[in-house]
């Protein structure tokens, strides 16, 4: 049960016109799994999430979500998926409360609205407009919707964007309780620490392809790590060690040394200094983070542009 | 659920809403309503058609109370697609075919209420007493209901979003008002205008809810009335089908 695929997708390409949003991508994510896709404006998410949704037919590829086709199979989903959008409308004339008991109406299985307001945090704001709600408010409305019928499978399009960072914090507490009690989701977003805190698995888009994919132990396991200690006088930069496929440049006394294979080369490097009872002091080994990766992809667009 | 208790729920949040854009749901009501209360008094003393002319006003405003529904769903459609709320209703378990039932109830039955509650006045303060034929009278007023409500789903595809939807319904309304016999007989327009009035959407509902009221046309004009109704709603239906957009036209 636990290892089986709740989402796959298959070579999924979407085009608008002759751009292609989404380019030939493939995943799949397990019950339980909380997976993040990541990537810059435009890097074709979204396009992703709404052909999941059954918004959008793709051009070419499949998608299934717990073993049905979203567009085809619509009815058939129904409340088993909760879908919360990067943008939609609400009734601005419309209580929280109002809000909530219309949608109950067509939510099979709907949890109790007080369940769902305490859920997400708004049991306070039950009676007030939805018009008068902060842009956060509107956000865990949002959630409260998407949570209303218990999904088995969520998608969330960015979903703390305007969350201010404590709400950020609880979003995060609720959605991993969730997935621990079984619920699959798939989100988009573009800040580092929501996929660090949350992703099993995430994937890097960019320009409408896969860029990276993986565990994030994995993706920052392919990235490069930065060995850095203060050169020891009297020797220049012309004496260091020069391992094979790192870079090694100095500043200000400070040298610094990128690696893709961390522990053989600080070992290296450390051999090297016994050998000539040297002591290298401020050492520090930065493994590369979330944002190198992705700094890194975006540089990389702009070389190749 | 059934699809049923899903129409049966957009119907109630399409109601609710409704009725809180105050405005907009006091022109869709309040104007048919003081249109139709008020005009066939004016014409009290007069006769038209060999009808008396507050009857045959009355009749007409009836029919004309039908056309509201455009005006309802017309705005419902395309403020709620500029203001996605679409998108949110269909991330929902509801069916697309739900939300079209349901928001095509809630823009119908206002005018439909109307145009009954114009029927109990007629009975109570113009002596109008009871429908000729009601059966009629019921199959004019939901065919002329069906047809309105099909050619607003398919024009709200064509307008671009809610602050240009005015610019259509209300030609269509001054159209309706003035060329389909509603207060003054057809016969009486500009030559080129009685060739086309008949067959306008408003001008067969006008007439086969006063027949059906007065019982004064046969059979085949009623049948023809009817025959173009239901061309309307096909052609309206072709248009939905064609042109309807869940989603706001992108700029970009």
């Amino acid at each position: 049960m636990l290892n089986e695929s709740v989402i796959e997708v298959r070579d999924l390409r979407k085009k608008y016109g002759d751009f292609p949003a989404v380019d030939g991508i493939s995943f799949e994510v397990r019950r339980g799994q909380i997976f993040a896709l990541l990537g810059t404006n435009g890097a074709g998410k979204t396009t992703t999430l709404d052909v999941l949704g059954g918004f959008l037919r793709p051009t070419s590829g499949s998608v299934r979500v717990l073993g049905l086709d979203p567009a085809r199979d619509r009815a058939k989903l129904g409340s088993r998926l909760g879908i919360m959008l990067q943008e939609a409308g609400f009734f601005e004339s419309l209580t929280v409360a109002e809000t909530i008991d219309a949608w109950r109406r067509f939510t099979p299985g709907a949890r109790p609205r007080a369940e769902v307001l305490e859920l997400v945090g708004l049991t306070h704001r039950t009676s007030t407009g939805v018009g008068r709600l902060s842009g956060g408010e509107r956000r865990r409305l949002d959630l409260a919707l998407s949570l209303l019928g218990g999904p088995e499978v969520l998608f969330l399009d960015e979903p703390t964007t305007g969350l201010d960072p404590e709400a950020r914090r609880n979003t995060w507490n609720l959605l991993r309780e969730l997935a621990q009690r079984g619920m699959t989701v798939l989100l988009t977003t573009h800040y580092m620490e929501e996929a660090e805190f949350l992703a099993d698995r995430l994937a890097i888009m960019d320009r409408g392809s896969i860029v990276r994919e993986g565990s994030l132990a994995e993706i920052r396991a392919r990235t490069a790590s930065t060995i850095t200690f203060s050169l020891p006088a009297p020797l220049t930069l012309a004496d260091l060690p020069r391992p094979e496929n790192t870079q090694v440049e100095e500043e200000a006394g400070q040298v610094s040394v990128t690696t893709r294979e961390p522990q053989r080369t600080l070992g290296l490097l450390l051999g090297w200094a016994d050998t000539r009872n040297l002591d290298l002091t401020d050492i520090h080994v930065d493994a590369g983070s979330l944002e190198d990766v992705f700094l890194d992809i975006a540089t990389g667009e702009r070389t190749t542009r | 659920m059934t699809w049923l208790t899903y129409a049966a729920a957009q119907f109630r949040l399409s109601q609710q809403v409704y009725w809180k854009r105050i405005g907009i749901a006091l022109t869709g009501t309040a104007l048919p309503l003081g249109l139709g209360a008020f005009l066939p008094l004016q014409a009290r003393h007069t006769v038209i058609s060999r009808m008396p002319g507050s009857l045959y006003v009355l009749t007409g405003l009836m029919a004309f109370a039908l056309f509201f529904t455009v005006y309802n769903l017309v705005n419902a459609v395309t403020s709620r697609r500029d203001a996605l709320i679409y998108k949110r209703l269909r991330a929902s378990a509801l069916p697309d075919s739900s939300i079209f039932a349901g928001e095509a109830l809630a823009a119908a039955i206002p005018s439909c209420v109307v145009a009954s509650l114009l029927m109990v006045y007629g009975a109570v303060f113009l002596g109008s007493g009871a429908p000729h034929d009601i059966a009629l009278l019921v199959l004019g007023i939901l065919l002329g209901s069906a047809m309105f409500t099909m050619l607003a789903i398919g024009v709200s595809g064509v307008l671009p979003g809610a602050d240009t939807a005015m610019w259509i319904v209300t030609p269509a309304m001054v159209v309706s008002m003035f060329c389909s016999g509603v207060y003054s007989p057809v016969s009486q327009l500009p030559a080129f205008l009685r060739l086309v009035a008949p067959y306008l959407p408003m001008t067969p509902v006008v007439r086969v809810v006063r027949t059906a009221y007065l019982g004064q046309e046969s059979l085949p004009t009623d049948l023809g009335d009817l025959g173009v109704m239901l061309a309307w709603t096909v052609i309206g239906f072709a248009l939905a089908r064609r042109l309807f957009r869940w989603d706001p036209r992108r700029t970009s």
